[in-house]
């Protein structure tokens, strides 16, 4: 087997916020193989944004402290990492998509200005060949007219078109990880369909890793071979996605299938999921969903389930799964 | 449907005037957010409006409950013109029609306790003694299947669930007849989305209420909704039953967003090929001439490029401005004389 491109052991990550502490990540694993395609789904509160932000350690340590038994990135332990090791990772090795483009891209540089640093930086092109390769960029990610707005600044593009521009700069490096969160999300639903087709043709084009993080399991099914779905800043489920929609293991996966909006089913034949996701600044000492699971019993509510194989490559963390035996 | 609709858009538009530039001259360019829009909602009926960011569904809801000004048309309310009306006359109207927003965390005061944000409409629009208003109060807690004693909390002490099922409560607790939701559903959590509108449908039969229901996401609320109504760029493209709307939609934009919505289902999404629609949404403040799908549409004539098409019924509530989908009306995808032309 060839060495995982990320390689995550218990990691966690905790904020304190005046004098309270949030539990955001309370124990994620996650290995991924080079050029694997992986959707993670959560509901906000979920940990997915905040464990997938710690792979480049792009959260602010003044409040957040990340531990974990490894958190490797293509073979390099994250973690110790100074500063200026880690930038020499970010973009050629792991890049990021966010769902707000204007608040990634610097609105008073132009947008070629901010696709060509990281091309001058890391490739050490001249000025006008990483103007060149940023013109070139914005032609594949679908920008009409690029030698025109590559001279534009942030502002002046659609929500569609600074997407496109941050895609660009993501890609400009081809990194070996992608990181998408809610890529799409921000955008109208004709152009969401556009931006998510680009992303994978150029996935497939660089044979890149990649992670959708989501709240929206119906996008998934469009995208990711293999899913993983957080609850309470736990991963109750990884499963291939052919398993993960017709036969989910664990009953918050159930829950939020059923709770997917769709053309071919009414409201009205729709469960809701009872109750309130958990408060990540409580401590969790037993399975976060229980307090909303028609299946919880008296062992839910005292321990917390591990996250175990139940065949057919599909992992649960729960005391009565769905699917396979419990444990 | 011989009834005289609740509430009613006639040639209904808004305008809005932008901020000249500082160098720029001549007059400040209009925005037509709202273009001669003809609408009509039964009593009892819920209206779903969907449409994409900058189409003006906001603005028409607004519009509808005179909350956005009105620059043409009529607005009519229960068989009386109040597209002008104002002061007290106004206010009193108001209890009639009450709004929904999106954002449950904005929306409520947070230095009011629950309470007072529930009696507070109450205060406004009733003579009710303290003692009645307690009960009501207590009474719509429990209907939007919240508990009595979370009057006396705050709104930081809740989920953004909650938040939306308290801002609920505020606006049906007047008893309005019309409630205009502007996706109400947007800001929360899948598994909170269902529950927030089984309850907008568990209200809807107690309190009679009738409910413009704003939406981006056709799929979350066609099942919901009597009647689908699609806008983009300020018009009406297509009206019709939510079976209408979904089974046999005639304008290329609703297939469009049909077709844009996943199916959470693997092996549906293996073999669909997403028909796309190219480029961007236009600017609402310079929509394109003629059709205003048209640098968006798959299909589109020469024709689409000039003449703005007209709403054609396909049946008794069915209808749709497109000049492809109109029966009959393809012999008029030639060149036209110049005096044909809309200005």
């Amino acid at each position: 087997m060839t060495a995982p491109i990320l390689d995550i052991d218990d990691l966690k990550v905790a904020f304190s916020q005046g004098g309270r502490t949030i539990h955001a990540v309370r124990g994620v694993s996650l290995t991924l193989a080079p050029g694997e395609v992986v959707g993670v789904v959560g509901e906000s509160g979920s940990g997915k944004s905040v464990a997938m932000m710690s792979v480049a350690r792009l959260l602010d340590e003044k409040q957040a402290t990340i531990t974990a038994a490894r958190l490797d990135l293509d073979g390099h332990p994250i973690l110790g990492m100074k500063q200026r090791q880690l930038e020499k990772l970010r973009g050629p090795t792991v890049s990021y998509v966010f769902q707000d483009p204007l608040s990634s891209l610097n609105p008073v540089l132009t947008v070629g200005r901010q696709i060509s640093e990281g091309l001058r930086r890391h490739r050490g092109m001249s000025r006008t060949e990483a103007k060149d390769a940023a013109i070139e960029l914005l032609r594949q990610v679908g920008i009409p007219a690029p030698e025109l707005r590559v001279n534009q600044h942030p502002h002046e593009a659609s929500g569609g078109m600074r997407q496109r521009m941050m895609i660009a700069m993501a890609l400009a490096l081809r990194p070996k990880l992608l990181i998408a969160d809610e890529p799409t999300t921000a955008l109208d639903v004709t152009v969401q369909a556009d931006i998510i087709r680009l992303i994978q043709q150029i996935q497939r084009d660089i044979g890149m890793a990649m992670i959708w993080v989501t709240h929206d399991l119906a996008l998934l099914a469009r995208v990711a071979k293999r899913i993983v779905v957080m609850y309470g800043g736990r991963i109750v489920e990884d499963a291939p996605s052919s398993r993960l929609y017709s036969a989910p293991a664990h009953p918050y996966t159930r829950g939020l299938l059923d709770s997917t909006s769709r053309f071919d089913v009414s409201f009205r034949e729709q469960t809701p999921i009872p109750g309130t996701p958990p408060d990540p600044s409580l401590p969790i000492t037993a399975c976060a969903f229980a307090p909303r699971c028609a299946r919880a019993t008296d062992i839910c509510r005292t321990k917390i389930p591990t996250l175990d194989q139940c065949g057919g490559g599909q992992s649960v963390a729960c005391f009565h799964p769905l699917i396979g035996s419990a444990s | 449907m011989t009834h005289p609709p609740l509430v009613e858009a006639r040639n209904l538009s808004v305008e809005f005037h932008m901020r000249r530039g500082l160098f720029s001259r001549g007059p400040a360019p209009v925005v037509q957010a709202v273009r001669n829009m003809n609408l009509s909602i039964q009593r009892g009926e819920t209206l779903a409006l969907v449409g994409e960011s900058g189409c003006g569904k906001s603005t028409l809801g607004r519009a509808m409950i005179r909350t956005a000004p009105i620059a043409h048309g009529e607005l009519i309310f229960d068989g009386k013109d109040i597209t002008t009306l104002a002061g007290e006359t106004l206010r009193r109207a108001r209890s009639r029609f009450q709004m929904i927003f999106q954002d449950p965390y904005s929306s409520l005061n947070p230095k009011a306790r629950i309470f007072d944000t529930l009696a507070e409409p109450l205060r406004v629009h009733t003579s009710e003694s303290t003692a009645q208003i307690r009960t009501k109060v207590s009474e719509m807690l429990e209907a939007v299947g919240l508990d009595p004693t979370f009057a006396a909390r705050y709104p930081h002490e809740f989920s953004g669930g909650q938040r939306q099922r308290i801002a609920i409560a505020r606006a049906v607790i007047v008893q309005p007849d019309f409630i205009v939701a502007d996706e109400p559903l947007s800001a929360l959590d899948v598994s909170m989305q269902l529950q927030i509108l089984k309850l907008f449908d568990d209200l809807r039969d107690r309190f009679s209420l009738t409910y413009l229901f704003i939406s981006h996401d056709l799929a979350r609320v066609f099942s919901f909704a009597d009647r689908v109504a699609v806008m983009y760029l300020g018009k009406l493209v297509e009206i019709g039953t939510a079976a209408e709307i979904t089974t046999n939609p005639r304008h290329p934009y609703t297939k469009a967003l049909l077709a844009a919505a996943p199916s959470p289902d693997p092996t549906i999404e293996a073999d669909r090929e997403v028909p796309m629609l190219s480029g961007d949404i236009p600017s609402p403040a310079f929509p394109p001439p003629g059709c205003r799908f048209h640098t968006r549409c798959p299909i589109a004539m020469e024709m689409c490029k000039r003449i703005d098409p007209e709403m054609t019924h396909f049946g008794n509530s069915h209808m749709a401005a497109c000049h492809a989908a109109a029966p009959g009306l393809s012999h008029l995808n030639t060149p036209e004389p110049e005096k044909d032309l809309l200005p």
